[in-house]
């Protein structure tokens, strides 16, 4: 049986100066989409950062076991702090290429141009030549895609990557990390502080509060019937915004 | 398709006579805040380009727009922080020049994102407000000129505490002691500390958990409306927008592009901007 992509968590623990996360436990089938949710202080993005092995400096697993069958990559809310202010983005991309397929520099050059197209930017060869800071919120976050595609991920860990985005660039962005899911079977592990994002993404919900697992189960059903009093009160916090009429669908 | 350089309704042809105070009740069509052709430039490109709205005294207008749109330079310019390059911004029909009066910059107050920043980590809540009130010269006709003695000031602090639901002992902590939703409430309190007539709310529960968000803009709503303030609510989240405000602005690339009452804009947005936006955000299964 093809596990590939397939994650485990088994009683996870991580620790500063105390345990900030204690024994949480999950799993990401092969092609499976899991989003963590919760509030700030939940321990959503360390366990997602353990999983990576990127805690920050003075925090560390201390406890429990994760196993990632195949290759992880990790996409992060801003990416400016993880691309070089003084790369082109063209260049970062066929380094990382470089260095995962082990190719010549002027193959990895290629295949970096067919990532940066991938992930839908528009001109990817005049966008290439360009520097981070030279680019908008909603294509740093596609060239942080491209790198992260450019290791040839079968699990993709996204921590909140579309929270700073504009409304209409994050719809784009969810949009092609469906797509790219499709096309090549990712499975997806997704944390955000935002239910509504994590239900249009994910098939599975886990729910955080404290550095412990509230609740786990169906998106749908966790948004539409929570099991526990924490989630029933994070969905009744989302405010309601009605559907304009004569949309295009009607 | 709502025409961007139209004046809002109502826009009165001369500006009216200033009312006597902050009881003074505006008249029928007049009062509260008036942005009129307003334009910023920076480097000669123009950031905000003719924009007109009005808010009327114990309304909320919440303004939305994308980043680059130009909603928060108009906010500065609206507390004067940012110079005009055209157009005029006026309280109760009187123009807020360039230079503002310490009572005209204390009548629009800004209330930001990040509660933390705006809180000066070494003083006290209690601190901080008794220095407002301080160096509030008291106008009211009974004692013009005046200052408030100690006892009232405390009595005061705790009072705009006690409007922003936050305990009268927490005059006695500092900012970090709190969480970010409170700290949120304390810089509201502070803003109504001078007593305004605007009060400018710039992505105000953008940093805070949603739990606490409906806390914040409860507070925000209920006092703007129960102290018949000229609020501007800003933000990039229409159903914050939606949950508190009684028009909508839409502004893109600096251009105001439509206006029009909650109600109206959420079932039958004009522009089709408006509509993109509104149409883009994930809504929760089920809601």
């Amino acid at each position: 049986m093809n596990t590939l992509g397939s994650l485990v968590v088994d009683d996870l623990r991580v620790s500063a100066d105390v345990e900030l996360v204690h024994g949480v436990s999950l799993t990401v089938a092969p092609g499976e989409a899991v989003g963590i949710v919760g509030e700030s202080g939940s321990g959503k993005s360390l366990t997602l950062r353990a999983v990576m092995g990127l805690l920050p400096r003075g925090v560390h697993r201390s406890g429990g076991r994760v196993q990632v069958d195949g290759t992880a990559a990790m996409i992060f809310q801003d990416p400016l702090s993880f691309l070089d202010p003084l790369a082109r983005v063209g260049r970062q991309v066929a380094e990382v290429c470089a260095a995962a397929g082990r190719t010549s520099p002027r193959a990895a050059r290629v295949r970096a141009l067919e990532l940066l197209e991938s992930v839908r930017l528009p001109d990817a060869a005049d966008l290439a030549r360009r520097y981070p800071h030279q680019l908008s919120g909603g294509q740093r976050q596609r060239v942080l895609l491209a790198l992260a595609l450019a290791q040839e991920p079968d699990l993709l860990l996204c921590d909140e990557p579309t929270t700073a985005l504009d409304v209409t660039v994050q719809r784009e962005v969810l949009d092609l990390l469906a797509q790219l899911r499709a096309e090549r079977r990712l499975s997806i592990l997704f944390v955000s502080h935002d239910l509504a994002v994590v239900t249009q993404v994910c098939e599975r919900v886990v729910v955080l509060r404290g550095g412990r697992v509230v609740e786990t189960g169906a998106a749908l059903d966790v948004v539409t019937s929570p099991a526990s009093d924490y989630t029933r009160s994070l969905v009744d916090a989302v405010l309601p915004l009605p559907v304009p009429a004569g949309g295009g669908d009607d | 398709m709502t025409e961007p350089t139209a004046r809002p309704d109502g826009y009165p042809g001369s500006p009216p006579a200033r009312p006597a105070g902050p009881g003074a009740s505006a008249g029928p069509t007049l009062g509260g805040l008036e942005v009129v052709e307003a334009s910023v430039a920076f480097a000669g490109h123009r950031v905000v380009d003719r924009v007109s709205l009005a808010i009327r005294p114990g309304t909320i207008l919440g303004l939305v727009g994308e980043s680059g749109s130009g909603k928060t330079t108009l906010a500065r310019a609206i507390v004067g922080s940012v110079a005009l390059a055209g157009g005029s911004i006026r309280l109760d029909g009187s123009d807020l020049g360039r230079r503002r009066s310490s009572a005209e910059r204390r009548a629009v107050q800004l209330v930001q994102q990040d509660p933390f920043a705006s809180l000066n980590p070494l003083l006290t809540v209690g601190q901080v407000l008794d220095d407002l009130l301080r160096e509030e010269r008291l106008t009211s006709a009974t004692e013009p000129g005046g200052r408030r003695p100690r006892l009232a000031r405390q009595q005061r602090a705790a009072d705009l505490l006690a409007l922003v639901g936050l305990p009268s002992d927490a005059l006695g902590r500092y900012p970090r002691e709190f969480s970010g939703g409170q700290r949120q409430l304390i810089a509201i309190a502070r803003a109504l500390a001078v007593q305004p007539r605007v009060l400018v709310a710039d992505e105000p529960t953008s940093s805070l958990d949603v739990s606490v968000q409906r806390t914040v803009l409860d507070v925000i709503a209920g006092l703007g409306r129960g102290m018949h303030l000229a609020t501007l609510l800003i933000s990039h989240d229409l159903s914050v927008v939606h949950a508190v405000c009684d028009e909508v602005a839409v502004m893109r690339d600096g251009v105001l592009l439509e206006l029009a009452p909650a109600g109206r804009f959420f079932r039958h947005p004009g522009h089709p901007y408006s509509r993109a936006l509104l149409e883009a955000v994930p809504r929760l299964p089920g809601r």
